[in-house]
């Protein structure tokens, strides 16, 4: 065990009208810290604020502003950036942190304010995280993942009717989380007729442009019992990169940082993921549901669309992929998806997820990716 | 020919109607994207090579949402296209629609500046 995650708290994910990325905080650092009664805010040593962009608010230094609001400062509070990774690589900051001896007790954010701009400004913003040839070109992140979908379907045989059954469950687990963004159940047919945003990927393949935050905080594992009798285990961690543009990779369709990242984790963790029920997985598009299911190896490459075909991948599947209904349904602002993905295995590994608990959950694993699948984080948990 | 090797030296190429590349004279390797060290072998005995002006159609999408820059472009195709040297490029395909293209098309690349583009295009030549 690398460390223990003793409280978690998460923002209803959407479009949240009126609320800036600091109440959106606010709201999932009291529900976290209301779950440990006994932890003084004093005791936190240092903050890790992932977020992903400076244009959707105007804002910088988001450390501090997360700070300040909750009364840390002068605490040390340190905005890290990945694209839609910025979550996972701030709990990655806090537990190195931790585990190096220099704080007990860190915490970690996600914060993202994205509805406050229009859907030209974050497709903008959001191709920042792309290569320059790639932005002079005018390829946005959907054609980008559009592309891993055309040459996975060329070689592979999927389709997009595999495509938006990913979207069909993410939605129907979505409607059992009452924090997820989108909250609807929807059909095959209605992905399929939604508009196209890059071909094939329809809007229903799209992750929503949402506001949220959610928030971890991690402690040493001999100081967890004085907090919590049900802390969570962080088993197995590892972060692993690939080429910032995705025209420089010889194989399109296979996310090989996420390979690295969750081969390198299991064996820090020393176990695989055979026996992992639940994943929380980045589906920013369904096709990459697909793809990092099979780098995670819960499928061989090429057949990641079988799982999804055969509903082994629903609540209670073989191996339950995005029970929170994942980017797709929970919502996707992206410097707090990666924290969001661990509230939801929080919640799963302490039996307290409700309608969507997966039974018999012991080990879970979380992989948040930023760019193309460009910088991959896993963390692998028990209980 | 520019002397920067460099994103902003490619496009300098490309404005004056070539298409070059940086190449490693160490390895042999084409530095993409362009700029003055090869990741390869660290070299930065770097020289433009010229590439073909023919490739093929690694993947390609169909953009019908964009930034403020390319929305009045929309519908617009664009692909990851391999020249025969091995080296690729992302870019448009130009008067393409997504329905008529299939991987491993053949694509001609040329270059043009015309109406603030992004410099060099892709043509279909045959479909595969
Ligand atoms: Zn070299």
């Amino acid at each position: 065990m690398l460390v223990s995650i003793i409280s978690a708290g998460m923002s209803k994910m959407g479009k949240r009208d009126n609320l800036s990325s600091r109440e959106l905080f606010a709201e999932a650092y009291l529900e976290c810290m209301q779950r440990v009664p006994n932890l003084d805010r004093k005791e936190i040593g240092a903050v890790y604020v992932g977020s992903q962009s400076e244009i959707y608010e105007h804002q910088i230094m988001y450390g501090n502003m997360v700070a300040e609001t909750v009364g840390l400062v002068p605490k040390a509070a340190i905005r890290v950036e990945g694209c839609a990774a910025a979550g996972a690589i701030a709990l990655r900051s806090a537990i190195i942190d931790v585990m190096s001896g220099l704080h007990d007790i860190v915490l970690a954010v996600g914060i993202e304010k994205m509805t406050a701009q229009s859907t030209e400004i974050v497709t903008d913003a959001l191709m920042a995280a792309s290569e320059p040839l790639e932005q002079i070109n005018g390829l946005t992140f959907p054609s980008i993942y559009a592309m891993m979908a055309v040459e996975h379907m060329h070689r592979y045989g999927s389709t997009i009717e595999d495509f938006a059954k990913v979207a069909v469950k993410n939605h129907l687990n979505g409607s059992l989380n009452p924090k997820a963004h989108l909250q609807k159940q929807i059909s095959i047919a209605d992905v399929l007729s939604s508009k196209v945003v890059a071909w094939p990927l329809k809007l229903y393949d799209c992750s929503p442009i949402s506001d949220g935050s959610a928030v971890a905080v991690v402690c040493k594992p001999e100081l967890a019992t004085k907090y919590t009798d049900s802390a969570i285990q962080v088993l197995g961690m590892a972060a692993a990169t690939d080429t910032l543009g995705l025209y420089n990779r010889k194989d399109l369709s296979w996310p090989n940082a996420a390979a690295i990242a969750c081969t390198e984790a299991c064996k820090i963790a020393k176990m695989d993921l055979t026996k992992v029920k639940i994943a929380e997985v980045h589906d920013a598009f369904t096709i990459n549901e697909i793809l990092l299911s099979e780098a995670a190896g819960f499928a061989e490459k090429g057949k990641g669309h079988l799982l999804i075909r055969e509903g082994e991948t629903s609540i209670n599947g073989k191996i339950s992929i995005n029970p929170s209904g994942g980017l797709k349904a929970r919502g996707h602002p992206t410097g707090a998806t990666g924290l969001a993905q661990v509230y939801e295995i929080f919640l799963q590994l302490r039996g307290e997820a409700g309608k969507r608990q997966v039974s018999q959950a012991d080990y879970a694993l979380a992989l948040n990716e930023g760019g193309s699948d460009a910088v991959v984080v896993s963390h692998v948990f028990g209980r | 020919m520019a002397d920067n090797f460099s994103i902003k030296g490619f496009y300098e190429n490309v404005a004056n109607g070539g298409l070059r590349v940086p190449h490693c004279r160490n390895c042999q390797n084409y530095v993409m994207p362009p700029t003055s060290i090869c990741a390869n072998c660290l070299s930065t005995d770097l020289e433009w090579a010229k590439i073909s002006r023919k490739g093929r159609v690694v993947s390609f999408s169909e953009i019908h949402v964009s930034n403020k820059k390319f929305q009045r472009r929309t519908p617009y195709v664009v692909s990851i296209v391999e020249t025969e040297e091995g080296v690729r490029l992302p870019g448009i395909i130009k008067d393409a629609t997504a329905r008529e293209l299939r991987i491993g098309d053949t694509v001609s690349i040329s270059v043009s500046s015309e109406d603030g583009s992004p410099g060099y295009f892709f043509n279909i030549l045959k479909n595969s």
